[in-house]
């Protein structure tokens, strides 16, 4: 397995920490580059002529580059967002020119409320029809209510390339195949995927992708947008103002061509810088590495999990997953037992993780679970810590 | 720690002061689905100028016991006594660590006792 705890400052002797899954912890070399920005060159981009601004936007767009090679894009079709929420949303926007009242738009009972609620909003702004298809009970994607659902009026299909309850890898490259085949645009939430497995954005079959920059070991505060260039010609912005338009008049505008088009004002020049060097790390490491790695972890932490009495476990077994597993503990509330995993230094995240459609649907306990995510540097010791920690909550709540 | 953890978990398997109140003047509402706690505090003022309190409620075990803690010794006080009450009596009977890391849900009935009781005046 890899050994590369060393290169986190933030693991400490002790920490276990097993919520990537909200945010990957950040390596030495993304910090440091970020660091080196700001010591160096800390000037804003795409504006002055001087050495540290032309600096600075190379590196910027060095970042953009590495994001596109990383993805098999041109980099015009990478934009740069604050998160995966932010790039969802401007998806929404470049497609709502697109939905008419009567279209449907077609969005799976797993996904994550960035990838839900734009939708359901368009839908009403529209008034487009907002239809939901299902899981199975045993958390995969239930491809026949899609087939059933996916009618000729459908104008959106939005589905995550795996869920943040669940684990579940849906087959979303059937979905997007059979969604252009009724003349559908393709939205793809790949929020939890990108830090595990390699995307080739064209093969997906997609128009749009929105990617976390912050749960591939960038800093916080970065996402991605990749979209088909057609598309992103003359897309409708998010945010209007400066560093985006071509030329301002007294009663008109035009608007830059992608990506400047939708990174309106100053953008997160250091963060931007980091995320090129968390690709960098990946790509160092490897991805074969990192699922061969996580692969074994996940399906230790799925059987250790499911082995722990009056401990359920949601989702598909762990060949079908992503690299986390969502539980409770019989007789407990999921915030008693991640708030008491926290006291002895285990860090995991209970609630219902943006995704509370899929808590109702599936009728979870209290609508809520814990959940424990594991990344590269995470070992089978954590896991141990962290079913020797609901043991003994168990015995704290007298269960 | 496992002291006020024993004193919570039997708030929280025998509720004091749970259930809905027939002739209640106030009913109020407390928390949202979305973080899973939801505390109910009912009110009625009685002939001597006391206050008859219960609630209703689901979720986790810290903002279920603090329910019954604070309906336990709000019931029977006057209104400006309750309004009295504040964290102190919450951190002196769950003690600091949940206090600590359990803000929100301890002092979820406790806040909305006090705004039902405001809410009387
Ligand atoms: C599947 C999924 N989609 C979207 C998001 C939202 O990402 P962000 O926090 O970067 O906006 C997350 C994580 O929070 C997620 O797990």
């Amino acid at each position: 397995m890899v050994d590369c705890r060393a290169e986190f400052p933030a693991l400490r002797e002790g920490v276990v920490y097993l919520d990537s899954g909200a945010t990957s912890l950040k390596p030495r070399t993304v910090i440091e580059a970020m660091v080196k920005y700001y010591e160096e060159f800390p000037a804003n981009v795409h504006r002055g002529g001087y050495p540290w601004a032309n600096r600075a936007t190379e590196a910027y767009e060095e970042s953009r580059e590495k994001v596109a090679r990383l993805l098999g894009a041109h980099p015009d079709e990478v934009v740069f967002t604050k998160n995966a929420t932010e790039a969802l949303n401007l998806a929404a926007s470049i497609l709502g020119e697109y939905v008419k009242e009567g279209d449907r738009i077609l969005v799976s009972v797993m996904e994550h409320h960035a990838n839900f609620l734009p939708w359901m909003r368009l839908a009403r702004i529209k008034g487009a029809e907002f239809v939901i298809f299902n899981v199975t009970p045993d958390g995969y994607l239930d491809l026949n209510d899609f087939k059933k659902k996916l009618t000729h009026n459908t104008k959106v299909v939005a589905l995550t390339m795996a869920s943040n309850v669940l684990g579940t890898i849906p087959p979303f490259k059937r979905v997007a195949k059979m969604a252009r085949e009724v003349g559908a645009y393709v939205v793809l939430d790949g929020a939890q995927y990108l830090s595990h497995h390699r995307v080739r954005v064209r093969e997906t079959g997609a128009h749009l992708i929105g990617f976390s920059g912050h749960k591939i070991f960038g800093p916080m505060g970065t996402g991605i947008l990749w979209g088909r260039k057609e598309l992103l010609k003359d897309g409708n912005p998010l945010l209007i103002g400066g560093s985006m338009i071509k030329d301002v008049g007294f009663d008109n505008y035009e608007l830059e061509e992608t990506p400047k088009r939708y990174e309106a004002g100053t953008p997160d020049v250091g963060g931007v810088i980091g995320l090129g060097a968390a690709i960098d790390f990946i790509l160092k490491i490897g991805y074969d590495n990192i699922l061969a790695h996580e692969g074994e972890l996940t399906r230790y932490l799925y059987e250790s999990l499911r082995s722990v009495p009056g401990v359920e476990v949601y989702g598909p077994p762990p060949e079908d997953r992503t690299s986390l597993v969502a539980f409770n503990l019989r007789g407990l509330h999921p915030h008693d037992l991640a708030w008491y995993l926290g006291e002895m230094g285990i860090m995991v995240r209970s609630g219902g993780h943006c995704a509370h459609p899929l808590h109702k649907f599936l009728d979870i306990p209290y609508h809520q679970s814990v959940r424990a995510s594991v990344s590269i540097f995470n070992t089978k010791g954590d896991v141990d810590r962290l079913v020797e920690g609901i043991e003994r909550a168990k015995r704290a709540f007298r269960l | 720690m496992q002291e006020f953890l024993d004193y919570i978990l039997d708030h929280y398997h025998r509720p004091r002061r749970k259930g809905e109140m027939e002739g209640a003047e106030v009913v109020l509402k407390g928390g949202n689905p979305g973080c899973g706690d939801v505390v109910v505090i009912y009110l009625r003022r009685e002939g001597d100028g006391t206050l008859k309190v219960s609630f209703t409620g689901e979720g986790c075990t810290v903002s279920q016991a603090c329910a019954s803690i604070v309906c336990e010794a709000a019931d029977g006080k006057t209104p400006d006594e309750i309004l009295n009450m504040d964290y102190t009596f919450l951190e002196e009977r769950v003690g600091p660590d949940i206090m600590r890391g359990r803000f929100k849900c301890a002092t979820l009935a406790l806040d909305t006792l006090k705004a039902a009781v405001q809410s009387l005046k």
